[in-house]
């Protein structure tokens, strides 16, 4: 695998702009559209979301390849959290009923919306969540 | 982000600049969460709003739940094209009142 970029934080909301920082750094060299852009930060604010308030975990870390040819991102997500499998909850609730409505289950929707493929693993005391991402 | 309420009457309009995220829609939710439960008719105006997720849902839904309760309106005025594709993959377009000026 070419050189996978890693970045190391602490599971605060606030630290998820640098994950941005660091994965806009990486597609530097190649324009993608405002559509793209969106899709990558509002996949990368979904998961670390659900992390940094599910996990109980101190840390996160997420590593990254971009491929240019093909305009696809790697990106995997690491914790040491309670195992927390994020792809087991659907937002199902598609309902025009308000007063019922609910909202839990839409952040990972957006996820498996925008993203390619999805894989979670528990190992190592690890979460891991990889995502593949065209962009 | 950057927020600016207006009230007249029984009107509520709220303008958002910049994102509405897992860190400033709950900022946002403390400013203006008492002016919503007191106003009849909210206008959320996204004229300036570059991006919402599903943080920002979460408040748009609260206050819809809030404005009924009180049998007022809400609208979202002027969202661009990206915020509005957000809201409509998760079918808030069937829920919610969208005008564009």
């Amino acid at each position: 695998m070419n050189n996978m970029n890693e970045i190391t934080l602490d599971c605060k909301i606030e630290n998820i702009y640098a994950v941005n920082d660091f994965l806009f750094k990486q597609i530097n060299t190649l324009k993608i559209n405002k559509k793209s852009s969106y899709k990558l930060e509002l996949v990368v604010e979904e998961i670390l979301t659900n992390i940094i308030k599910h996990s109980n975990s101190e840390t996160f870390s997420v590593s990254s390849n971009f491929i240019e040819d093909s305009k696809k991102m790697f990106i995997q997500f690491k914790d040491n959290g309670i195992p927390f499998n994020p792809l087991e909850k659907d937002y199902s609730d598609f309902s025009t009923d308000i007063d019922k409505k609910k909202i839990g289950g839409l952040g990972i929707f957006f996820i498996k919306n925008n993203v390619d493929d999805l894989d979670y693993q528990y190992q190592n005391n690890a979460n891991i969540l990889s995502v593949n991402i065209s962009l | 982000m950057n927020f600016n309420k207006e009230i007249s009457e029984e009107n509520l309009t709220i303008q958002v600049d910049g994102r509405l995220d897992s860190k400033t829609a709950p900022e946002l939710e403390n400013n203006v969460l008492n002016d919503i439960s007191n106003c009849s008719n909210i206008i959320y105006d996204f004229s300036d709003l570059d991006y919402i997720s599903s943080a920002g849902l979460r408040l748009i839904l609260k206050t819809l739940k809030i404005s009924k309760k009180n049998s007022g309106t809400l609208v979202v005025k002027n969202s661009n094209e990206l915020v509005m594709d957000v809201f409509k993959a998760a079918g808030f377009t069937k829920i919610i009142n969208f005008e564009n000026e």
